[in-house]
């Protein structure tokens, strides 16, 4: 029973120090700080999520990131409200809104909502940045941070479980 | 095939999976139970929440919706509804129920906490200020003419509102400060008489300085007695003036007694709208008032529906773009209602139908419509209609109360006088509709089978009025009264008529003929007894004086006269005067 519980730390850890490139590393800590940053209540968030999930890209910095932003995101509310107020009711784009609004499934997005949109676009212009200055500290501090997680008892706890877990069924 | 690329695919199956499994009904409730907090206002509880998708559908247990102007109560709660949605206007985010069942609806039950969640103003203060002028007409109606027809009646027996009484008090002072005036007038004649007898008793000297003093003496008697005679004179003169005065009486008397007769009849005439508005005000308008209350519920309860809802975090607003499908966000199209309510304490169940619940009236083009039939020993149907539609809204309640068994009802309800009805059954009906701030509607009573009987509970002359309309309320057999309002809700214009005011006025006129003539004449005789007591205290007032006065007078100057005689009866010697010269 106990070991419903190891699991989602064990899968964390090891999403941490397993053989991930610094880029893989980068990227996923980007793309969990767009998940991050848009409100969880809409199909966009569930979307970025199901990316996050299905792109190889380190999923365990991508779930870290995704817990910060959320709590950022509050923070960051007020500029993404005015960037998508703004995008929204820019008259140019109006046509392509209302496409998208008569598309069936697309207005679960909520891309109409102000912070949705904006929380997005933030995102997508923070992505390529975050990558950028992500991908050389990984690659700096990342076998440094690698090597401590395994000097830890705890991780090797964790790891042991796993061959146990391994040689148990066989 | 590499764990690298299979795993992470992997995941994001059982996460969908478990996303769907576990997670989605949970989200659905907490989105349920927070648009229903933003609706309320109020705690909203949601026991579990069950979904399918195919076809698309909702199925929720035990919610409990918090009443927040009565902390501690529900709204209302049921034990399960049942929806099913449309399917095509879920795919751009609009809810439409097609159609759907609500069971084990109950109002006003009792719950754990206060189930409050902030301090917003609540729907109390419409009410209330929507209310205060129908109570306070309310109020005027009841009291108009009962009270005012025993008001006057009292007031005919009470002797300081007789003229002949006030003006004989008046009188009674003015004489007795004349007659006291003479007295002292009297009395200073008697003390001037002393003092000259005095003098002439106790002269000495020689005879010069006595004739001196006995010359005075003379002169001053003299003045003394032309003192009395003006006094003597001044007594005639008030004798005419005692005559007018008791003639003013005796016309005040007369007044008085013209006056309580005038009063008398008028009690004879009693207008039937003034009886209808006395006896039914009160109940009709209390009717009209919870049809009020129930329009302002439902004004209230809508206005919030409609309102948009935000996210806790206010995370930004929704711009909406025109759509090509016309779909309100949140429409009911139907819903089948049922459940339970204590209505004029009676527990009846009922059911019903929603219709036209929409968040978007205007795109969906028809009112909300709510239709309820319960019944118990009572029998109760209810049509409210909330149209959205236009940019003036408008509210129409329609209420049938049928009581099929015999039942009692009182009207007046003042502490005066009242009529206690029974009735084989009873139908009240009310309409009210409120369009902005303009009001319309109409409440009837309508009863059968009635007997009617007087319920005293005063003191005094309630009891004749009891005798008289006795007769007139035994010939009664049906009710009928309408209320019908119009006007603003702040100045709401009231009209009511019954055929109950009129056949009491009407008995009221023939049964009070002989009655009043009787009372007329009684009250005519306890007058003028008061009256004539009055006249006859005056006189006798006035005479008494006459008479104290007259006989001091008198006894004043034939003392004068004496003193007259004494001095002239011994001239001094004027022998003695030479031989002492």
């Amino acid at each position: 029973m106990w070991f419903i519980f190891i699991r989602p730390v064990r899968f964390l850890t090891g999403a941490l120090i397993q053989q991930d490139s610094p880029r893989q590393l980068a990227h996923g800590f980007a793309l969990g700080a767009l998940v991050g940053l848009v409100p969880k209540e809409n199909l966009t968030a569930i979307a970025l999520m199901t990316v996050l999930c299905a792109a190889r890209v380190n999923l365990g910095t991508g779930m870290l990131a995704a817990f910060a932003f959320s709590w950022i995101g509050v923070l960051v509310d007020p500029l993404s409200h005015r960037i998508g107020l703004s995008l929204l009711e820019w008259r140019t784009l109006a046509p392509v809104w209302t496409w998208l609004y008569n598309l069936p499934v697309v207005p679960w997005t909520q891309f109409n909502n102000s912070v949705v949109l904006g929380s997005l676009v933030v995102g997508l212009t923070a992505y390529y940045p975050l990558v950028r200055l992500g991908e050389p500290l990984f690659a700096r501090y990342k076998p440094r941070l690698e090597e401590r997680l395994r000097r830890y008892r705890i991780v090797q706890v964790l790891f042991g479980a796993e061959w146990t877990s391994r040689l148990g069924p066989a | 095939m590499r764990w690298s690329y299979l795993a992470p695919r992997l995941v994001l199956v059982v996460v969908v999976w478990t996303f769907f499994a576990f997670a989605f009904d949970p989200l659905v409730r907490w989105s349920l139970v927070r648009a229903g907090q933003a609706v309320a206002r109020a705690r909203v509880d949601i026991g579990d929440v069950e979904t399918r998708f195919f076809p698309p559908s909702l199925e929720a247990g035990q919610v409990r919706v918090a009443n927040r102007d009565r902390p501690g109560t529900n709204l209302f709660e049921f034990d399960t509804i049942r929806v099913r949605l449309a399917g095509t206007p879920l795919l751009y985010r609009a809810f439409v129920v097609e159609e759907g069942t609500l069971t084990g609806l109950r109002w006003g039950t009792a719950r754990d906490d206060l189930g409050l969640l902030d301090d917003t103003p609540g729907v109390g203060d419409w009410v209330g200020r929507s209310l205060a002028p129908l109570r306070a007409r309310a109020g005027q109606l009841a009291r108009y003419w009962l009270d005012d027809a025993l008001d006057r009646a009292r007031q005919q027996f009470d002797p300081r509102q007789l003229e002949t009484v006030r003006l004989s008090d008046e009188l009674e002072r003015e004489w007795k400060d004349r007659f006291d005036s003479l007295q002292d007038r009297i009395k200073s004649l008697e003390r001037r008489a002393d003092v000259i007898r005095e003098q002439v008793r106790r002269s000495d000297g020689n005879v010069l300085e006595r004739l001196d003093a006995w010359q005075q003496a003379a002169a001053e008697v003299n003045q003394l007695l032309r003192d009395a005679a003006r006094i003597r004179e001044e007594l005639a003169q008030l004798s005419g003036t005692a005559q007018r005065d008791y003639q003013r009486l005796d016309d005040a008397r007369r007044r008085d007694l013209d006056s309580a007769r005038r009063k008398v009849e008028s009690l004879t005439s009693p207008d039937g709208q003034a009886v209808s508005e006395a006896l039914f005000g009160r109940e009709l308008i209390a009717r009209l008032e919870q049809a009020v209350e129930w329009v302002a519920w439902t004004r209230d309860r809508l206005a919030a529906a409609t309102a948009d809802v935000r996210p806790d975090r206010g995370r930004g607003i929704d711009v909406t773009f025109p759509r090509t499908a016309q779909f309100p966000g949140v429409l009911v199209r139907e819903l089948t209602i049922a459940g339970e309510t204590e209505f004029a304490g009676d527990r009846l169940s009922f059911s019903g139908v929603v219709k036209g619940l929409t968040s978007d009236p205007p795109l969906y083009g028809q009112p909300a419509v709510l239709r309820l039939t319960a019944s118990g020993r009572t029998r109760l149907e209810i049509e409210a209609i909330a149209d959205h539609t236009r940019p003036q809204p408008a509210y129409e309640i329609t209420s049938v109360y049928t009581i099929p068994e015999p039942a009692e009802l009182e009207l007046g309800g003042d502490e005066n006088l009242s009529i206690r009805l029974a009735a084989a059954s009873t139908r009240w009906r009310a309409r009210v509709r409120v369009a902005g701030d303009e009001l319309s509607g109409t409440v009837e009573l309508s009863q059968h089978g009635v007997s009617a009987t007087l319920a005293e509970a005063g003191d005094g002359n309630e009891h004749d009025l009891a005798r008289v309309l006795s007769p007139v309320l035994d010939a009664i057999d049906t009710v009928d009264a309408k209320v019908d309002l119009s006007g603003r809700v702040d100045q709401p214009v009231l009209s009511l008529r019954s055929n109950l005011g009129p056949q009491l006025a009407a008995g009221l006129n023939d049964a009070l003929a002989g009655e009043l003539n009787r009372r007329r004449d009684e009250l005519a005789a306890r007058i003028d007894a008061e009256s004539r007591a009055r006249l006859s205290g005056f006189a006798t007032l006035v005479n008494g004086g006459f008479r104290d006065s007259s006989s001091r007078l008198d006894l004043s100057e034939t003392a004068a006269r004496r003193l007259v005689e004494q001095v002239s009866a011994k001239p001094p010697d004027v022998r003695n005067l030479l031989r002492r010269e």
